[in-house]
C-alpha cells in the first residue's frame, strides 16, 4: 500500500467534506460547538483552504460576546474555556488571508484576549496534601474555579499567537505549567501529588502542554521526560485521534531545531487513525483534529516566535 | 443540519422542555424518599469469565425488579472510567460487566445504550481503549454515549444540598428511563469509599463542568454526589465488585480481590451495603449521611439482605492512615501510608 497516496486521497476526502459543511460539533449529528468549529478553522488554514476556513471563523464570531467570550456551546451559557481557541483560529485566519479577514478577526481576536485577560483560576489554600503551587491563578475551565493544565496551556497559546508573549499572565501560565509536570515527566489535567503520591501522566494534557511551550528556552526540567514519554506511549500503544493528533505536534514542536533526518516518521501512527476513522462513524471532530496534525511544521498552532521563560525556578542548568 | 434532518431522538431532546425534566427527576426523588426499606443483593464467587449474566439477572429479579418496567424502554448503564490505565484495570469498571448488564436488559426488549464522562480524562475515545471497553462494545455492538460532550439541558437540582439551583445533563441521560450506575467497589481518598452515588459524577458533563469537575468540588462532594442522585431520574445499580481498589483508591489503589456483584434498586442501600463489606461505618461517609432516609435507608434494619448475607463477606479494605478517613470505621486498623 502507498501510505502516502492513501493519506493525500484522505486529505481530499476531509477537503470535500469541509468544503460542504465546515461547521461541526463534538460528535456527527450534534449542533456546532465552538472547539470543533475552532479546530476545523485551524485544520483549514493550514491546509489553504480559505472558504471553510473563512465560515468557521465567522460562526465564532456569531457567538461572540459583548466582553469578548466565546462560549463552549456558541451560545450565551458558558463556560468560556473556548475563547483561547477562538482567538487562534482568527489570528491564523488574519495571518493567512489578512485581505479577507481585518478588520473583523482583529478586532475579534483582541476583544478575546481582553475577555482572557480579565479571567483567572481560583487560588487555593497551600495544603501538604497537594503537590502543586496553588497560588498561580493560570485558567480554569470553569469561572470560579482552580486553574488546570490544559484551559491554561489553550489560553497561553492564545496569548502568543496574539501578540502577547510577554504579558505577565502569558509568564504566569507558562511557570504553571511547569509547575504541573510530574515529577518524572508528563502531566495529567492538572494535579501532581495528592496526599503524598505521584499521580499519572496522561497522553493529551502531556502533548498540549509541550505545544504550549513551543520554542521556549531556556528549556524547563521534566520537558525531555515529558517529550519520552510521549514517544513511549506512541510507539507502544494504541493512541486515540485527540491525543496523537496533540502528541504529534508536541514531537515535531520538539524537533522543531533538529536536522530533517532526524525528524519523526508519524506515517504508520496516521494510517492507523485514518483506517479507525474510516471504520467507525465518520467522526468530523477528530478527523479536524487529526487534519491539522498532518500538517505538521506547517501546522499554525505551531507558528510561534521563541519564547523566554523569564522566571527563574525550573531551569536546567 | 436542519431540523427535519435531524435524528427523531435528538429533535426530540430539543424540542422537551426542561419543566418536563426537572419534574421526572422531581418524581425519583420522592419515589425514593417515601421507599422505607430496600433489596441488596450479593453474589460471592463471581468472575470476569463466569455466569455474570445469570448472576446480575437473578439479582434483579431478587430485588423484585419487574422486567416488564424496561421493556421497550431505554436503559442507559454507566459504568466508571474515571482514568483508565492499562497498568491498574481494578480501577475501571470490568467490560464483562458491561457486556453482561448489557445482555440482561437486551434480554428484556430494553434499548441499552453505555454512556460515561470521564471525570480526569477530555480524550474520551483515549479513556475507552484504555479500560477494554471499546472493544467490548464492538463486540457486543452496543451504541456509546459521550457524557461530556453531547448536547446538555439544565435540570432542577432537587436536593439542594449545594448551592448549585440546577444540574446540566447530557441529552442521553435525561432521555433514559434508566440510568443504570455500574461502579467498581473502591476506596476513596476523600470520601472513604466511592460506590454507585459517587459513579454519577460521570453524568455530569465535562464541556460545562471542567476536567476533573471542579465546579461540583467547589459545591462541595458529599453535597453535589446527593443533588446529582437527588436530581438524575430513575436508576438502578450493578456494582463490579470482583476485582476491588483498596488504599490510595480511586486511582492509585491496589488491588484487591472480592469476587462480588452486589445488584440493587436504590443506589443509597447498595452503597451502605458496600461500606458495611469494606468495613467502613456507612452513616460516617458524608454523602451517605445526607442521603439516610431521604434517597434510600442506610440503617441495616432497612436493609432487605437478597442472596448472601453481607456479614460473612465482610473484609476490610485498606484505607489511608489520615484523620479524615480514620474516623469511618470503629476499628484503627488496616490503614495504609
Amino acid at each position: 500500500m502507498d501510505v502516502g497516496a492513501e493519506r493525500d486521497k484522505w486529505i481530499e476526502l476531509q477537503r470535500r467534506r469541509l468544503m460542504a459543511q465546515p461547521l461541526a460539533g463534538y460528535a456527527v449529528g450534534e449542533s456546532p460547538s465552538a472547539e470543533p468549529v475552532a479546530m476545523a478553522a485551524l485544520a483549514c488554514i493550514a491546509q489553504g483552504w480559505r472558504e471553510p476556513a473563512e465560515a468557521a471563523c465567522r460562526r465564532l464570531l456569531e457567538a461572540q460576546q459583548a466582553d469578548g467570550a466565546v462560549s463552549v456551546l456558541l451560545n450565551t451559557d458558558g463556560p468560556y474555556w473556548t475563547t483561547s481557541l477562538a482567538c487562534i483560529a482568527w489570528r491564523r485566519f488574519d495571518i493567512a488571508w489578512p485581505e479577507r479577514a481585518r478588520p473583523w478577526c482583529t478586532d475579534a481576536y483582541r476583544l478575546g484576549v481582553d475577555f482572557l485577560l480579565s479571567i483567572r483560576g481560583e487560588k487555593i489554600d497551600p495544603s501538604e496534601n497537594v503537590g502543586h503551587n496553588t497560588q498561580l491563578v493560570g485558567w480554569p475551565w470553569v469561572v470560579s474555579t482552580h486553574s488546570w493544565i490544559e484551559p491554561t496551556s489553550l489560553a497561553l497559546l492564545a496569548l502568543r499567537h496574539c501578540g502577547f508573549a510577554e504579558h505577565e499572565r502569558a509568564v504566569e501560565a507558562a511557570e504553571l505549567i511547569v509547575d504541573r509536570f510530574l515529577p518524572e515527566g508528563g502531566a495529567n489535567y492538572g494535579n501532581t501529588i495528592v496526599l503524598g503520591q505521584v499521580l499519572r501522566p496522561h497522553v493529551l494534557p502531556s502533548a498540549m502542554s509541550l505545544v504550549a511551550l513551543h520554542r521556549i528556552s531556556p528549556l524547563p526540567v521534566h520537558l525531555s521526560s515529558t517529550l519520552r514519554y510521549l514517544r513511549t506511549e506512541l510507539a507502544n500503544q494504541p493512541l486515540a485521534t485527540a491525543s496523537l493528533s496533540w502528541a504529534i505536534q508536541a514531537i515535531v514542536s520538539a524537533e522543531w531545531e533538529l536536522p530533517v533526518e532526524q525528524w519523526s516518521n508519524f506515517e504508520e501512527a496516521m494510517q492507523t487513525a485514518i483506517v479507525r476513522l474510516s471504520v467507525s462513524t465518520a467522526d468530523p471532530h477528530r478527523c479536524n483534529v487529526l487534519l491539522l496534525a498532518s500538517s505538521r511544521r506547517d501546522s499554525p498552532l505551531l507558528d510561534l516566535a521563541p519564547f523566554q521563560l523569564l522566571r527563574q525556578s525550573e531551569h536546567q542548568p | 443540519m436542519n431540523e427535519s434532518q435531524m435524528p427523531s431522538t435528538r429533535r426530540k431532546f430539543l424540542l422537551t422542555g426542561s419543566a418536563v425534566v426537572a419534574a421526572t427527576g422531581a418524581a425519583a426523588y420522592f419515589h425514593n424518599q417515601t421507599q422505607l426499606k430496600s433489596e441488596v443483593f450479593i453474589a460471592r464467587h463471581q468472575s470476569y469469565g463466569g455466569e455474570l449474566v445469570k448472576t446480575i439477572r437473578d439479582g434483579l429479579l431478587a430485588c423484585e425488579f419487574d422486567p416488564q418496567q424496561v421493556r421497550g424502554k431505554r436503559v442507559l448503564l454507566k459504568p466508571n472510567l474515571v482514568e483508565p490505565t492499562r497498568q491498574s484495570p481494578h480501577m475501571t469498571t470490568h467490560p464483562a460487566v458491561i457486556q453482561a448488564a448489557a445482555e440482561v436488559f437486551r434480554g428484556w426488549a430494553a434499548e441499552v445504550t453505555v454512556g460515561e464522562g470521564p471525570g480526569h480524562v477530555r480524550d474520551t475515545e483515549q479513556a475507552l481503549i484504555d479500560s477494554g471497553v471499546l472493544e467490548a462494545l464492538n463486540d457486543s455492538r452496543l451504541t456509546f454515549e459521550d457524557l461530556n460532550y453531547q448536547e446538555i439541558r439544565a435540570v432542577k437540582n432537587n436536593g439542594r444540598a449545594c448551592k448549585l439551583k440546577e444540574f446540566y445533563f447530557p441529552r442521553a441521560v435525561i432521555e433514559a428511563d434508566f440510568v443504570v450506575s455500574l461502579p467498581k467497589m473502591k476506596t476513596h481518598h476523600w470520601m472513604g469509599m466511592t460506590g454507585a452515588m459517587k459513579n454519577m459524577y460521570g453524568v455530569i458533563p465535562g464541556i460545562k463542568y471542567g476536567w476533573p469537575k471542579n465546579v461540583l468540588h467547589f459545591n462541595g462532594i458529599p453535597e453535589t454526589v446527593f443533588d446529582i442522585n437527588s436530581s438524575v431520574g430513575q436508576t438502578l445499580t450493578i456494582v463490579d465488585g470482583i476485582d476491588c481498589m483498596e488504599g490510595d483508591g480511586p486511582i492509585l489503589g491496589t488491588l484487591k480481590q472480592m469476587g462480588l456483584i452486589l445488584v440493587g434498586r436504590n443506589l443509597t442501600a447498595v452503597d451502605a451495603t458496600l461500606a458495611r463489606l469494606m468495613d467502613i461505618v456507612p452513616e460516617r461517609i458524608p454523602y451517605l449521611a445526607l442521603a439516610a432516609g431521604r434517597l434510600g435507608p442506610v440503617e441495616e434494619s432497612h436493609i432487605i439482605q437478597r442472596g448472601e448475607a453481607w456479614e460473612p463477606l465482610t473484609n476490610p479494605f485498606m484505607m489511608l492512615d489520615r484523620a479524615h478517613l480514620r474516623k469511618l470505621r470503629d476499628s484503627q486498623t488496616h490503614l495504609v501510608t
